[in-house]
């Protein structure tokens, strides 16, 4: 098992983060930080380079969640896991330019929570291995041309 | 009888036909044929003019076609949908449908079809591209007065207030199922973190009830005003009288300011916590003591206002300082900063506890300067 995915929390409501930030550090993860902001929430996410996020969907912010998971993902190639409150079909639509890791809805208990965040890093990390295995293959391809 | 005769004689003169009494009779049938036939006519033209009125005046548009699905004829209301004109008279509708929003013309014809063929009549909601109308369109069959189908009626009837009314209420219901289970998540979140800071369930069962009581009351405040702001003073009231209405345990003093809708919440579960701790350790642990709130706008340094509050308690046991901060005060001092932006202190006096609470201006209105 790879070292515990570092997580950030994107979540405008204090008891709500707290809780989450509570359920899983308890399951083994790392929480990295929090935003209550898009901007926050982007700065942060440049700064820490967390493996995934946790994005709520309506923020603090006049730019909500989607928009900043969006914006996340194209300059930093992070994705989310989005939490949502309700599930607008066209805001769905949208984030899929986030490739989004999964759709947590509120309210959700912590067993949901954790089983949600494992799935995303158990999606992460194929996505990781299928990378590394290319990137061999592209190897081995460059190395027998050069010896052939 | 001579009257007859002379009558009689310029008929003759006039029609060149031999004057007989079969002729006589006949122009006098047609006489009275043109008299009815004039009256019909007069019956008929007020008749159309009545349901041109009657129609023009309910503004349902209407179109009718013919056996080929051509324009034969339309009511004014629907000039303006289709944007029609006089050489639009043998057109086929197919040519005119893309002025309406989701329809598709395969399924109009198949609808028009129906309607022609077995009689049917169907209802879709139809919006018109350009002006952003919607109608209701009802696609009939056109049947003559012995009853066969002769061709198709459209009618439009305006449905864009209601249209827009169900949209609002679509928009109202989303927007209170979101908060509904965004307050089920908080209340989540504040059942673990008191459960968590509890030696047993007897400990949680006040702990968490009075909680819940202090949402519901914030949240029933906000309600009160379509969930826009509240009054400071009705806010801070709404908290503290169940703890110390009685004997006037404590005064609120300041500008007559509203909190908008999210900032009251965080204050008023802030508020609760501090009132719940004065309860049970504090001014209102003991028969003379009190609380004095009062707030003010004031500069914030570099050029931004901040909505100050003071919590001062006197009169109350001898201050000791916390040795284990529980959940009640973490959320007084962590809260505020986390969803706000702003900041709290608390300062262990001898005298008694002080609180000032600070947030960004942004989050008040002030109604007047007294």
């Amino acid at each position: 098992m790879s070292p515990a995915a570092r997580i950030q929390i994107v979540e405008d409501q204090y008891v709500v983060a707290q809780d989450c930030e509570r359920c899983l550090t308890q399951a083994g993860f790392e929480c990295i930080g929090f935003a209550t902001t898009a901007t926050n929430a982007f700065d942060l996410a440049e700064r820490e380079r967390p493996d995934l996020i946790l994005m709520d969907v309506r923020l603090a912010s006049r730019i909500d969640g989607v928009d900043a998971a969006i914006a996340i993902f194209e300059r930093l190639g992070i994705r989310s896991l989005f939490v949502s409150a309700h599930g607008d079909q066209v805001m769905r639509e949208q984030a899929r330019l986030a490739r989004p890791l999964g759709w947590l809805n509120k309210p959700y208990t912590q067993a949901e929570l954790v089983q949600a965040v494992r799935a995303a890093v158990a999606e992460l990390e194929v996505e990781k291995k299928a990378q590394h295995e290319a990137f061999k293959a592209d190897a081995a391809e460059a190395t027998s041309r050069l010896h052939g | 009888m001579s009257h007859r005769d002379d009558d009689s004689h310029r008929m003759y003169r006039e029609q060149s036909l031999p004057v007989t009494d079969t002729t006589r009779g006949v122009n006098e049938k047609l006489r009275s044929a043109n008299r009815d036939l004039t009256a019909q006519i007069e019956t008929l033209r007020r008749n159309g003019a009545e349901l041109r009125n009657l129609v023009e005046g309910t503004e349902i548009g209407a179109l009718f076609l013919d056996r080929d699905m051509r324009i034969r004829s339309y009511t004014q209301t629907v000039v303006a949908i289709f944007a029609l004109g006089p050489a639009d008279y043998g057109r086929p509708i197919g040519e005119i449908a893309h002025w309406l929003e989701k329809v598709d013309l395969v399924d109009l014809l198949a609808d028009l079809g129906r309607a022609l063929e077995q009689g049917m009549a169907v209802e879709r909601s139809v919006r018109q591209r350009t002006g952003k109308h919607s109608y209701l369109m009802r696609i009939l069959p056109y049947r003559t007065s012995e009853g066969a189908i002769e061709g198709v009626l459209i009618t439009f009837v305006d449905v864009t207030a209601m249209a827009a009314v169900e949209e609002q209420q679509r928009l109202l219901v989303a927007e209170l199922n979101h908060r509904v289970r965004n307050m089920l998540q908080v209340v989540i979140g504040l059942a673990h973190q008191t459960l968590r800071r509890s030696q047993s369930l007897l400990d949680f069962e006040p702990a968490f009830m009075g909680r819940m009581q202090a949402l519901g009351r914030a949240y029933e405040l906000l309600s009160h005003d379509g969930w826009s702001n509240v009054p400071m003073a009705q806010l801070l009231a709404t908290q503290l009288d169940p703890f110390a209405s009685e004997g006037n345990r404590y005064t609120g003093a300041g500008e007559r300011v509203v909190i908008a809708s999210a900032a009251a919440l965080s204050l008023g579960l802030v508020l609760y916590e501090l009132a719940t701790n004065a309860t049970k350790y504090g001014a209102l642990s003991t028969a003379g003591g009190k609380i004095d709130v009062s707030w003010q706008l004031a500069d914030g340094g570099s050029g931004s206002e901040e909505f100050v509050l003071l919590w001062q308690e006197s009169g109350g046991p001898p201050v000791r300082p916390p040795g284990r901060s529980g959940f009640g005060t973490e959320l007084v001092q962590r809260q505020l900063h986390y969803e706000l932006n702003g900041t709290a202190s608390m300062d262990f006096e001898p005298g008694g506890l002080r609180v000032t609470l600070a947030i960004p201006a942004r989050h008040v209105v002030v109604e007047s300067r007294s």
